[in-house]
């Protein structure tokens, strides 16, 4: 960073030099010399890389709460129950007794049309630190207490399923 | 991967009729995308199908008891893959929505436009 401060106020005794009508100023009029175009595009490439960089993380999902469509609902993360009767549940089941027994979710994300004509609503919850141990390993792909998150996909009046998500 | 599917026709594709490949059947969707590639407009895992090599399954976490299933393809993109990623180049797709039963079987349903659009066109 020092380097580049050095540069730049190189640059901008240059462009005084110059305004001063031939004056000279007490320091040496700078040349722009091969050094500072190499400087320069050093800068100009370390800047695009950045650029790309951040351009290439939003290109990717972020993490899936930020896909929240409604404001945070519960903070209440999944005990290991309601883990454990979640996953038992059959695709197809009833949404109002499994909504009854998840509670709220954290947030809901947008709504879907995967199938034709049928609006898919999908509820984000978290899972509890202890809940989260009874995953299976395939599943539970980070250590420690890291909190998972679990998608849940309503159509109607049906309740069709869960994912986890590991971010 | 291997999956089982909910309704099975006398005629499924991937079988042969008269010495003919089936190459699509019903609850496919046949389109022309002639050479251009496919998207996955969010991050998920591919895998392809042990029988048929040309079928290209895509899972996705955001997308619950869905699974969707592109055959024609060629150089697919295998494992991982990130939301807008290309997934594969096909020349005449045939494409299902694939739904989770809860007797593990996989039932083809009607694909919505809106999704559809999303795999054949870049974010």
């Amino acid at each position: 960073m020092m380097q580049k401060r050095l540069i730049l106020d190189n640059i901008a005794i240059d462009s005084d030099g110059m305004d001063s009508d031939g004056m000279d100023s007490e320091t040496p009029r700078q040349r722009w010399t091969v050094k500072h175009w190499g400087a320069l595009g050093a800068i100009l490439i370390t800047l695009g890389l950045w650029i790309e960089m951040k351009a290439f993380s939003a290109g990717r999902s972020g993490h899936i709460s930020q896909q929240c469509r409604t404001p945070i609902q519960a903070r209440q993360r999944l005990s290991r129950q309601q883990f454990s009767q979640l996953i038992t549940m059959p695709e197809g089941t009833s949404r109002k007794p499994v909504q009854a027994r998840l509670k709220m979710p954290y947030c809901q994300l947008n709504a879907m049309t995967i199938r034709a004509n049928t609006s898919a609503d999908r509820h984000l919850h978290q899972l509890a630190p202890e809940a989260s141990l009874k995953v299976t390993p395939e599943a539970y792909q980070m250590d420690g207490d890291h909190p998972l998150w679990v998608v849940v996909l309503y159509e109607g009046d049906r309740y069709l399923g869960y994912r986890f998500i590991d971010q | 991967m291997d999956i089982k599917l909910y309704q099975s026709w006398e005629l499924q594709a991937g079988e042969k009729i008269a010495g003919y490949d089936i190459t699509g059947g019903l609850g496919d969707l046949s389109i022309a995308v002639n050479g251009q590639s496919i998207y996955t407009p969010f991050p998920g895992q591919t895998a392809l199908d042990r029988q048929r090599p040309n079928c290209l399954y895509l899972d996705a976490p955001e997308v619950p008891a869905y699974r969707f299933r592109f055959c024609g393809i060629q150089t697919p993109k295998l494992g991982s893959v990130q939301k807008g990623e290309a997934i594969a180049t096909v020349n005449t797709l045939q494409f299902a929505t694939l739904q989770k039963q809860a007797n593990g079987t996989w039932a083809m349903v009607e694909p919505s436009r809106k999704l559809l659009e999303q795999f054949l066109q870049p974010i």
